[in-house]
């Protein structure tokens, strides 16, 4: 219904609603790229998504999979390229950092096919640990980055990078943010993406695929020169014809575009747009009364052209650069006559686990027993833990193994004796949890590790996790085990209990404590529960109706320990009610209950 | 024309929006969502844009109209117009206590009439089985 047929000269193109990450899915199949390897991360993961569903639906001779972490995803895309298959990977912005290190090389050594990294950013921030700005790290690697301002740019340079990464054999990166990636917008596709012959060569050249330091300063030489001359043929696009000069790239650009249109500001100031803000060439903008960059989120085109912008406190230097903060912008260089800020006194309620999260049982078992603990978080759904108090810290993926184990050393060697608890999901385990922890356990490192498996990768939208039998597409592949790796390591205590069982869960945790303690040494507990925001986790979950008692006391202990939305507390009644538009009746907050309240309706 | 549609997750502010663009099959389409860390609860605002524009995001006192599906955040509504279409408690609890899934579908049904939606276009949009709560939703017939 949604597509509408275009005839043009040879192919036939057609009209489809698509989000910006599948956009670029499209845009990148349809030029050829058979090979895509991506972890999952907001605002990225629809892409490899949408790549998934494109395989299935024309057939396609071609590896599009989630991997185990970004390093290894980049590095599995980059060495296809050196194949000749045209290849791409796709990460959210701290993605990036943890694929840094081949990209760095990649840039030196080049590639062969074609090798394009999307990144997601995230300004705001609205699910990120960072408003870091991917274009800086395409600099930092000097690779040429793309920011397409709208969803039909997304699809156009995804097809440009494609291209310009072929013709100087160098890996090229399309940055999105959020509002790109999470947007939609009609665009004109092919109707169809048809299999191409695939003929991976290795042309053995040690010269570049295994250069050693004096040969690395030979092929940055060379990098230079592509740099030069692809920044050569970049420029910038002028609208409007005032006399000050906005410059502007990404997303930031339309915001721009659109309020001088409504406040009719043309003849005020020229807009100046990169498609590809990294490399520019030299520009002379000595003609314009003043020069300033807007951009999203670090000064890139600011710090190349020399303009004004974040460095004299005209841009603000955080945050998103929304439309009324580009409006506010406007005003402060003077060519909006008036501005009126808008008092935002809406604060709403912060994230909370979804109502019969297995997370919530296990982190409320967790703090009956290990009251004392620090408690090392991790990045996931059970970030959220902060709001039962079960979380001290959280930063990157797989830190929660590794600061548990600094915390410990730390007071060890201040004579003290304090308990640590580490929390990581399954998928975050495998990430970079595993790599820590055997240093850990190398070290003798003393603590509790507490592996949170609900055997998907719940908050970016339940992509498949290593354990799975089946790959993305439900093909059979070798499931990894958590407990087999862990039990490998020599670890001597290594329990999997469902966090749904309260008794045994209390009882386990009470055991690793003597046993760490005994031992000195580390302890595993796997909670594994299906994710009850999955069809099967939903579907196999018990089904126990639960009720208040009239002597509810009103004390609250259940919402502020437990922290589940569907225990709401009645101003007139003064008693705590099921909020039975969220419940899923899995009795969990029973537990929660010191007077035996909440009680099972039979 | 500038809609923003605001809701919290598992109320089908998503599906809601595609129903909208559907609706609008043929002219220009732009739209935002931030769902970021919104599971089941957690605040779920889509921008949309009919017509000539060039951004997908809708500054605050912008927009033409406001869909809330969740009157909790009738503060934030206000933010964006004064211009809001929402449930009446009535609505809620009946839709809610028959029903939970179909606060979208009535909403559509509601806004179909507002926006001038051709009722045929409309309903072919939606699942069959929906259509009880559509015709609800069309005729105010929850009052």
């Amino acid at each position: 219904m949604l597509a509408k047929f275009v005839f043009f000269a040879k192919s036939i193109f057609m009209i489809e609603i698509l989000s910006g990450n599948e956009a670029i899915a499209q845009a990148l199949l349809e030029s050829n790229v058979r090979f895509a390897s991506a972890y999952p991360g907001t605002p990225s993961s629809e892409i490899l998504r949408y790549g998934l569903y494109l395989k299935s639906k024309y057939n396609l001779n071609a590896y599009i999979e989630w991997s185990i972490n970004e390093k290894v995803a980049l590095e599995e895309a980059l060495s296809a390229s050196f194949t000749g298959i045209d290849s791409a990977f796709f990460c959210k912005q701290v993605g990036l950092n943890v694929a840094l290190d081949p990209l760095m090389s990649a840039s030196l050594v080049g590639t062969q096919g074609a090798f394009v990294v999307v990144a997601a950013d995230d300004p705001g921030p609205y699910s990120s640990q960072t408003e870091q700005d991917s274009r800086m790290l395409a600099l930092f690697a000097k690779i040429p980055v793309f920011d397409p301002s709208d969803i039909k740019e997304a699809y156009d340079f995804s097809k440009k990078a494609v291209e310009l990464s072929r013709t100087y054999k160098l890996p090229v990166m399309l940055r999105t943010t959020t509002r790109i990636s999470h947007g939609r917008q009609n665009i004109v596709v092919q109707d169809n993406i048809e299999n191409i012959t695939l003929n991976a060569e290795f042309k053995k050249d040690p010269a570049r695929f295994a250069a050693t330091p004096k040969l690395r300063f030979i092929l940055h030489k060379k990098l230079n020169e592509k740099l030069f001359s692809i920044a050569s043929k970049n420029s910038l696009k002028f609208d409007f014809f005032g006399n000050i000069l906005l410059v502007s790239s990404g997303l930031v650009y339309s915001n721009l575009y659109e309020l001088i249109q409504e406040h009719k500001l043309q003849d005020k100031v020229t807009l100046a747009k990169a498609d590809m803000p990294y490399p520019l060439p030299n520009i002379d903008l000595s003609r314009f009364e003043k020069a300033i960059a807007i951009e999203e989120t670090y000064p890139l085109i600011e710090l190349q052209l020399n303009t004004q912008g974040r460095r004299n406190n005209i841009v603000p230097k955080e945050g998103e650069l929304s439309m009324d903060v580009c409006e506010q912008i406007l005003y402060n260089i003077g060519v909006l006559d008036s501005f009126v800020p808008v008092n935002i006194d809406f604060k709403d309620k912060p994230p909370s686990l979804c109502p019969g999260c297995a997370h919530r049982s296990a982190f409320f078992e967790i703090k009956q027993v290990y009251s004392d603990a620090i408690f090392a978080g991790d990045i996931g759904c059970y970030t959220l833990g902060v709001n039962l108090g079960v979380t001290d810290t959280v930063f990157c993926m797989g830190a929660s193994v590794s600061f548990a184990f600094g915390f410990n050393k730390a007071f060890k060697l201040s004579n003290k004796n304090h308990h640590v608890v580490a929390i990581i999901g399954d998928s975050t385990f495998f990430h970079t949890g595993l790599s820590a922890l055997i240093d850990a356990i190398h070290n003798n490192a003393k603590f509790l590790l507490v592996i949170l498996d609900n055997s998907t990768v719940a908050m970016t939208g339940n992509q498949k996790t290593l354990s799975s039998p089946v790959n993305s597409l439900g093909e059979a592949v070798k499931p990894i085990s958590i407990e087999k790796i862990v039990r490998n390591l020599d670890i001597g205590f290594l329990e999997i209990v469902d966090p749904y069982d309260f008794k045994k869960s209390i009882e386990v945790l009470k055991q690793s404590k003597d046993y760490i303690e005994k031992n000195s040494s580390i302890a595993v507990i796997i909670f594994r529960h299906l994710c009850v925001n999955t069809d099967e986790g939903l579907k196999n979950n018990p089904i126990i109706k639960v009720f208040v008692d009239n002597d509810c006391k009103g004390c609250k202990l259940c919402i502020d320990e437990f922290e589940c939305q569907s225990l709401i507390f009645n101003e007139d009644t003064k008693q705590v009610e099921i909020d039975r538009k969220t419940c899923i009746d899995c009795a969990q907050c029973i537990y929660s209950c010191p007077f035996g309240s909440i009680k099972v309706l039979k | 024309m500038k809609i923003v549609l605001l809701g919290r997750g598992g109320e089908g502010v998503l599906y809601l929006s595609r129903l909208i663009i559907k609706s609008f099959d043929g002219q220009n389409i732009l739209s935002s969502e931030i769902h970021g860390m919104a599971k089941k609860g957690g605040l779920v605002e889509v921008h949309l844009k009919i017509g000539d524009y060039k951004s997908p995001t809708i500054g605050y006192k912008k927009a033409d109209l406001v869909v809330l599906l969740n009157n909790s955040l009738k503060k934030l509504a206000y933010l964006y117009s004064q211009n809001i279409i929402f449930l009446s408690e009535k609505e809620q609890e009946y839709i809610l206590k028959s029903n939970p899934k179909m606060l979208n579908i009535y909403m559509f049904a509601k806004l179909a009439k507002v926006l001038n939606i051709d009722y045929q276009k409309a309903i072919s949009l939606i699942n069959k089985n929906d259509a009880e709560f559509f015709n609800k939703g069309f005729n105010n017939d929850i009052q």
